[in-house]
């Protein structure tokens, strides 16, 4: 497989040789030459002008860049203090202080159960005013519903 | 108490149809536009008088009715309205039928009511006398045969139509529907009133359950006491009673609600029932269902039913079902009041 392979690659390059002086003797050779630089040449100037146009759009983009990284840094912290604002939060104020209690009662035991034991005052009866309202605050409605007319 | 604001940009339009007085609110920037939509709201009540009133003979109505026993297609609105009403009679369990008008009419209203007054029979305060017998006039709305592929209707031979309330009421929740599209509005269909939004700056629309008072000859607004106010919002409020539309017929007293299940005015303890409900049909039907069934029958339907409602009795006694205490802003209890 190697050695075909090989052999038809042998043929193919002879072939190519073959084709070359061909078209080397149809040509004079300095007119091969100065065909070839020329057409470095044109490459090479094709190369530049894109690099250059490449160079413009790169500074143009940047630049656009730049101004908007401009604007941000000039937005930003006037959004941020906008919503610092609204964030705010009052200090927690500190609770009054609240007195502390005595431990113990100064009323001695007698004292307590005599307490304890004395019927409570009855609590006053607890009643909710009816309410009624004055047909004098009554709006007038737009209007009533009422059997047909 | 939340006051009503920004009073001045409702719009309201008076007019008379269908019976009776109706008046419609919109609250609108644009006053020009309102008056002009609310004058819509008219013609389209009386487009609906046309078709639905018994009284001419060119209406809808009056042509079914001239062909009881055979087939008769009708139209998109008519056909809405005859099914809806076929099935609040179901609803109702046949308190409420589409099909008294014969036992209607045997009563003495025959007329426009305005004319029935011109001509009886005077307007009294004594109490309900035991109506006259008139039979064959029952509900017949369960013999009414439909084809819904042909919007066509058969009626048992001599049995006619009278929607009463229920077209009214459909064309009220029709008008408020209108006027929703441009802002907060109010309808009130001779009493039966339909909410669209609150107006700016309020709960609802601040309105009133009248408190009935047939020992007045005329009514005046300005002179109407309240049972209740209450704020209405995307809803409707219908009040059934016989405390006005009743008169004098062979020395007894007769009235307009005629109980489907003898064909005769209804003998009822009440005098006025009001009920808050979705859509103003059935607030309608389910009032004159309880009037027609009496205080105690019709408080406990309204309560199966869950309906908010204001009942009043012979006596005065007003009673309101547990529903509608949520609702109420103010009850005034010069009556007695049960809860």
């Amino acid at each position: 497989m190697m050695t075909n392979s090989s052999t038809v690659s042998t043929k193919a390059m002879s072939n190519i040789e073959k084709a070359k002086a061909k078209v080397a003797a149809s040509k004079p050779a300095v007119a091969t030459h100065s065909g070839a630089k020329a057409q470095t040449n044109r490459s090479v100037t094709m190369l530049k002008t894109t690099l250059v146009i490449s160079t413009i759009a790169a500074t143009l983009m940047g630049a656009n860049l730049a101004a908007r990284h401009d604007q941000m840094a000039v937005m930003t912290p006037a959004v941020t203090t906008a919503y610092a604002a609204d964030a705010t939060v009052d200090a927690p104020q500190p609770f009054a202080g609240v007195p502390n209690l005595p431990a113990t009662t100064n009323l001695d035991q007698a004292e307590l159960d005599s307490l304890l034991n004395k019927p409570l005052a009855p609590i006053p009866s607890l009643s909710i005013p009816s309410i009624s309202i004055p047909s004098g605050t009554l709006q007038t409605p737009v209007t009533r519903s009422r059997s047909s007319r | 108490m939340t006051t009503l604001s920004n009073s001045t940009s409702w719009a309201s339009h008076h007019f008379y149809a269908m019976g009776s007085h109706m008046t419609a609110w919109l609250e609108l920037a644009d006053h020009t536009l309102a008056q002009s939509l609310l004058q819509q709201v008219e013609a389209l009540f009386q487009a609906a008088e046309a078709r639905f009133t018994r009284f001419r003979p060119t209406s809808e109505l009056a042509q079914v009715n001239a062909q009881t026993g055979q087939w008769t297609s009708v139209s998109n609105v008519f056909w809405r309205v005859l099914t809806r009403a076929l099935r609040l009679s179901q609803l109702t369990a046949g308190l409420f039928d589409p099909t008294v008008l014969n036992a209607v009419e045997a009563t003495g209203y025959d007329r426009d009511f305005a004319k029935v007054g011109q001509h009886s029979l005077e307007r009294v305060a004594t109490a309900i006398l035991p109506p006259v017998t008139m039979p064959g006039l029952r509900g017949y709305a369960q013999a009414v045969k439909l084809d819904p592929a042909c919007h066509a209707v058969r009626l048992p031979g001599g049995v006619r139509l009278d929607f009463g309330g229920i077209a009214k009421g459909e064309t009220a929740q029709q008008a408020v529907a209108f006027l929703s599209q441009w802002g907060p509005c109010l309808v009130d269909a001779g009493g039966d009133l339909v909410a669209g939004d609150a107006p700016s700056g309020s709960p609802g629309w601040l309105v009133g359950i009248a408190k009935p008072n047939p020992l007045e000859k005329t009514e005046n607004a300005e002179t109407e006491s309240d049972l209740a106010q209450l704020w209405l919002k995307n809803s409707a409020l219908a009040t059934s009673g016989i405390d006005y539309r009743r008169w004098q017929q062979g020395g007894a007293t007769v009235h307009h609600l005629i109980d489907p299940r003898t064909g005769v005015a209804a003998a009822t303890d009440l005098l006025t029932v009001s009920v808050l409900a979705a859509d103003a049909a059935l607030a309608e039907v389910w009032a004159k269902a309880a009037l027609i069934a009496g205080a105690a029958a019709g408080s406990e339907l309204l309560h199966q039913q869950q309906l908010p409602a204001a009942l009043v009795d012979q006596q005065f006694q007003l009673m309101l079902t547990p529903a509608l205490q949520p609702f109420i802003q103010h009850s005034k209890c010069s009556l007695g009041l049960t809860v």
